[in-house]
């Protein structure tokens, strides 16, 4: 399957990129685009091949990342609609969507988008009890009770009376 | 494993990093895998204010709460500084970003500064170090010499302490971008030190700063913000002057300057423009026009002593500011065919004229003080109607402040009352 990116097909004068996900599927990216991400762009640099290949981005999360770097790459908007892009971008996605985001940002080295996604991962945790985030992100708790309540003694000054009334 | 702990550690510590530092410390509680990820994140964010508000506490002078609450509450704040630090020492981790406000200075507070301030800015590689201390101006703080020595700092932002320590021998800030002085108390020799040992530097900006009387910056440097501002120079004693010969910048703004000399009139990118309080006595403002500044879109020129004329005629401009021209006899004429907004403030009608419009724009005039127009007054009588029928065929509504208080919203009609 071979899938144009959101501006619609490519002109032949335009370079393009074919990225493969590990799920199989091929996309095809125009070069302006692709450079946004340091590996691609350093794979890019050191061999003419036009085909990567990912092997641990999966299809889902890498036409996120190809419609960002998409948006990103087209001149012809201007940076306050590209900041209203990535507020819009990140809004309402479920947290493993953003954990494989952030996740393949980082392989592919996107600052800006990886800052947006995490940023948005610690709005979740903000101002939240830390048994929400346990529940909230399926963490297991391994403390005993005791060690549970000695760490809280040890930072004490990190809990506030609120948070220990809850408990 | 679940969700969130299987991420790599440096995409955890980002995360971290938009959290205050209590909230971070927080997620020690999580489980195990949790337990010293926030003690390793890359930015360390310590605030007195969060601390007392914290504990319920509020900084109010002077203070009414018990005393020894306070003190009690302040050896806590500064032992949990100081072990965190000292957990980033032992394990030899880089802090990429530094934020302390305290919100009172004593002997221990100055002392244990003191010692991790040249720490963190030379052995840490911070990039970001922000350093906001509340004291009074007598009891500044002065920062060791040490931290001219910060190779890795690209933004510095210091407020309430003296910067009057010579560096030993040459600044070494390659890569600082950002350098804004709020209360610091800096002379001209060492802020021009630092200057010009900043070849990246993009972003100054100088509030209320003592010591300084003229401010240079040469042409090597692409500084593309400039923020000055100070009490007006005339109630100064030493007023300032400021010379910056960079034809990059964007931004300017300048409060209360005893002197403003551009000696590069064409400024192609300059954005945005604000000058308050800035005496412009010999200052033309032919240098205004299209030809000069062909990318201003926002000037604001407010209470500029010699400013009595002002001859506007450039394409790009869409907000325009003028406040309290000189005299009664000012004159305002403005070629502005892209304007969106035009405001005037002043304790006279102005006597405007305006050339061409391309589209429709708004107005706002606010006249300060009641306008008395006495018969023996026919000079300001007459301007006050042109003004008014200019107004009005531009469709623009007019408002009044009586007596420099409320601001009553009245698009009156001037004619009629006036000719009573």
């Amino acid at each position: 399957m071979v899938t144009t990116d959101e501006k619609g097909p490519l002109t032949a004068k335009k370079k393009s990129v074919i990225i493969r996900s590990c799920d199989g599927d091929e996309f095809l990216v125009s070069e302006s685009a692709a450079v946004l991400s340091t590996s691609l762009k350093k794979i890019l640099e050191e061999k003419e091949d036009r085909l990567i290949h990912l092997s641990d981005i999966d299809n889902k999360t890498l036409a996120m990342v190809i419609a960002y770097l998409s948006t990103h790459a087209d001149d012809g908007l201007s940076d306050d609609l590209k900041r209203s892009f990535d507020q819009e971008f990140v809004s309402g996605k479920e947290f493993d969507v953003l954990k494989y985001l952030v996740l393949a940002t980082d392989t592919l080295q996107v600052t800006c988008l990886c800052y947006t996604v995490a940023k948005k991962m610690a709005d979740i945790m903000k101002n939240k009890l830390v048994e929400w985030v346990r529940r909230e992100f399926d963490i297991q708790n391994d403390y005993t009770p005791e060690a549970e309540a000695e760490i809280r003694r040890l930072d004490a000054w990190a809990w506030d009376d609120r948070q220990l009334e809850d408990d | 494993m679940d969700r969130i702990s299987q991420l790599p550690e440096a995409i955890l510590h980002h995360i971290l990093s938009f959290l205050s530092q209590n909230e971070a410390t927080q997620t020690c509680l999580l489980s195990k895998s949790w337990r010293y990820v926030w003690s390793t994140r890359p930015n360390i964010e310590f605030l007195e204010e969060d601390w007392l508000k914290k504990n319920k506490l509020r900084y109010v002078w002077p203070p009414i709460r018990p005393k020894f609450l306070e003190q009690e509450n302040k050896v806590a704040f500064l032992s949990v500084l100081d072990k965190t630090l000292q957990g980033y020492y032992d394990q030899k981790l880089r802090i990429q970003e530094f934020h302390m406000k305290i919100l009172k200075l004593d002997s221990d507070t100055i002392l244990l500064i003191e010692k991790w301030i040249s720490i963190v800015m030379v052995n840490m590689g911070v990039k970001t170090f922000n350093l906001y201390l509340i004291s009074n101006p007598w009891e500044f703080f002065a920062l060791p010499s040490v931290v001219f020595k910060a190779e890795s700092l690209q933004k510095l932002y210091l407020y309430g302490c003296k910067l009057i320590q010579k560096p030993l021998d040459k600044v070494l800030f390659k890569h600082l971008q950002t350098l804004h002085l709020t209360r610091v108390y800096i002379d001209d020799e060492i802020f021009h030190k630092i200057i010009s040992s900043c070849p990246l530097i993009e972003v100054v900006g100088l509030d209320r700063c003592e010591g300084l009387r003229t401010i240079k910056v040469n042409k090597d440097h692409n500084l593309k913000e400039f923020n000055f501002s100070d009490v007006p120079w005339y109630i100064k004693d030493d007023d300032c002057s400021i010379e910056i010969d960079v034809q990059t910048l964007v931004t300017i703004e300048i409060l209360g300057c005893g002197h403003w000399y551009h000696p590069h009139k064409y400024l192609p990118r300059l954005k945005s423009l604000c000058l308050i309080n800035v005496k412009l006595a010999s200052w033309p403002f032919d240098v205004l026009s299209g030809n000069y500044l062909p990318s201003l879109e926002d000037l604001t020129v407010r209470c500029c002593s010699g400013l009595k004329e002002l001859k506007l005629l450039n394409h790009s401009i869409k907000h325009l500011t003028i406040e309290g021209l000189d005299g009664p006899d000012n004159k305002v004429a403005i070629d502005a065919p892209n304007i969106v907004k035009f405001k005037y403030v002043g304790d006279i009608p102005p006597s405007i004229a305006f050339a061409t419009t391309f589209s429709e724009w708004k107005s706002v005039i606010t006249l300060q003080d009641d306008v008395d127009f006495g018969d023996d007054d026919h000079a300001l009588l007459s301007r006050f109607l042109k003004l008014n029928k200019l107004l009005k065929e531009s469709n623009i509504k007019l408002y009044r402040a009586l007596h420099g208080s409320k601001i009553r919203r009245c698009p009156l009609d001037m004619a009629t009352r006036c000719g009573r």
